[in-house]
């Protein structure tokens, strides 16, 4: 099932991209709107919970995709992978901008509990572990690029504490105490809700292939 | 919650523990069989189907590469031919854990050069891009007859660049195997000098080059030892992410110098890597 829709997708993609760069009517936008969640889902693991109190990832992503619509003209690839890898590059730059002009605040302000500078190592970690990783061959590295995409669309219908225990979990891989504090119930309570979440999400994926 | 999964506690309890078993394996890359996981827990099938299912599907769309591949996105007839800028890109020499060398052509005037190239993917990590940046600041800070001196940096269409002094000769490791092969005497005299102290650093053979030096090893390959100049040339490698264990890993460095081992460590590493106030 899996490696059929990733063939049919291909081609879909690569003839919005073809219409998008001689800029029809709506094609810019209707492409780039499609990896909205999927940069949310980056933004949201990109930056970690001290970083997201001061800042909305949805703001950073309608910026990533405003820069990326204002600068379509630069991006020179066909396939989806290196779409995606264009749109990661300008997120990531944004995120870095991000936390640049908030370390500059906190310097101002000494006493904070955390440093930035670890939230930006920990951001980029799992920002450059998490998706930023292609692979072994370019076709994989294609198939994942458009399997995270397909991912993060599903996530995105789940419920808030559905998505928030599966990203702890599943794709940060944090261990159970720090996901049951992080989402501040029981650790059981949590591995319940992992169960319940991983049982919505499977329609919701099939539903995109 | 009105979910359809059993009520029981405990099944929800075992079920629970099933699918942390599988991820486990899944991350340990050893996922069980699953018909036959499904067959042992029968009491389970359905919610467990429709779990692993999804649990199967994350871990392939969001696994992260293996190390070592991440390089692979720039990779051969992708970069070879091309041009940077000033640089066309004429073979690869050599890749490593920070970034593939490439032997170049400086378009104007046609001198061979050593173009060193982030991979594109690791530039999208900031810490990556940074530690590169430290690199190329430090090397060309360096000056010393045996340090490959740094001429220019550079980025161009989103790859990140340095531009080094091109040495032909090969890497000390396979001068050393070379010698090996050939006098095996010769080659233990190495590891002497460095149990001595003459030798200051603990050398990765592999990220060192040496120089050929004199037409009598050009002439006479089949007398490697004589050739090439004794002070390989030290490629310093600061700020690469297996800094660490190249030192670590040194194992003719004795307890008496352990100081400056990790006088030399801490520098190479804060050098490398601080951000902090830059």
């Amino acid at each position: 099932v899996i490696d059929s829709h990733v063939d049919r997708r291909e081609t879909d993609v690569a003839s919005l991209i073809e219409d998008a760069r001689k800029a029809l009517e709506g094609a810019r936008e209707r492409l780039l709107e499609s990896y909205r969640n999927y940069l949310r889902l980056l933004a949201r693991t990109g930056m970690d919970a001290a970083l997201r109190d001061k800042a909305d990832p949805s703001d950073l992503v309608q910026e990533t995709l405003l820069k990326a619509y204002q600068h379509f003209g630069r991006f020179r690839g066909r396939s989806e992978a290196e779409l995606t890898a264009w749109l990661r590059q300008i997120l990531a730059r944004n995120l870095t901008d991000l936390v640049r002009r908030y370390r500059v605040t906190e310097a101002r302000q000494i006493s904070r509990e955390r440093s930035l500078e670890r939230i930006l190592e920990e951001s980029s970690q799992s920002l450059g572990r998490l998706i930023a990783a292609p692979g072994s061959s370019p076709s994989e590295a294609a198939q994942r690029g458009e399997l995270s995409v397909v991912l993060a669309d599903a996530l995105a219908d789940l419920s808030d504490d559905h998505r928030e225990v599966i990203v702890l979990r599943s794709l940060e891989e944090h261990e159970w105490d720090e996901v049951a504090r992080r989402m501040d119930r029981s650790e059981g309570a949590a591995r319940l809700l992992w169960a319940r979440a991983l049982k919505r999400l499977r329609p919701l994926i099939e539903a995109r292939l | 919650m009105n979910d359809a999964l059993p009520s029981n506690a405990d099944l929800d309890a075992r079920l629970v523990q099933v699918l942390d078993d599988y991820l486990a394996a899944l991350q340990a890359g050893t996922a069980p069989d699953r018909d036959e996981l499904l067959a042992r827990h029968p009491e389970l099938a359905d919610d467990l189907n429709e779990c692993l299912t999804s649990l199967a599907f994350i871990h392939r769309a969001a696994k992260p590469a293996p190390a070592g591949l991440v390089a692979e996105t720039v990779r051969g007839p992708e970069l070879e031919g091309e041009v940077l800028g000033d640089y066309r890109l004429v073979r690869e020499v050599g890749r490593g854990g920070m970034g593939i060398v490439y032997e170049a052509e400086q378009l104007p005037r046609g001198r061979r050069v050593a173009l060193k190239v982030l991979p594109f993917a690791a530039a999208l990590d900031p810490r990556h891009l940074q530690r590169f940046k430290n690199e190329v600041r430090a090397a060309a800070g360096l000056r010393h007859a045996n340090i490959v001196p740094v001429f220019a940096a550079g980025c161009e269409r989103g790859v990140h660049f340095y531009v080094m002094e091109l040495i032909e000769g090969q890497t000390l490791a396979s001068v050393i195997a070379d010698l090996r092969r050939e006098n095996p005497k010769e080659a233990r005299s190495e590891g002497r000098g460095m149990r001595r102290g003459t030798l200051r650093f603990p050398i990765r053979a592999s990220i060192t080059l040496a120089r050929r030096v004199g037409a009598a090893s050009r002439a006479a390959p089949e007398a490697p030892g004589t050739g090439y100049q004794r002070s390989a040339a030290l490629w310093v490698r600061l700020g690469s992410p297996d800094l660490r264990s190249t030192f670590a890993r040194s194992p003719v460095w004795g307890c008496r110098r352990r100081r400056r081992w990790n006088m030399l460590t801490r520098w190479g590493w804060s050098t490398a890597t601080s951000s902090r106030r830059t």
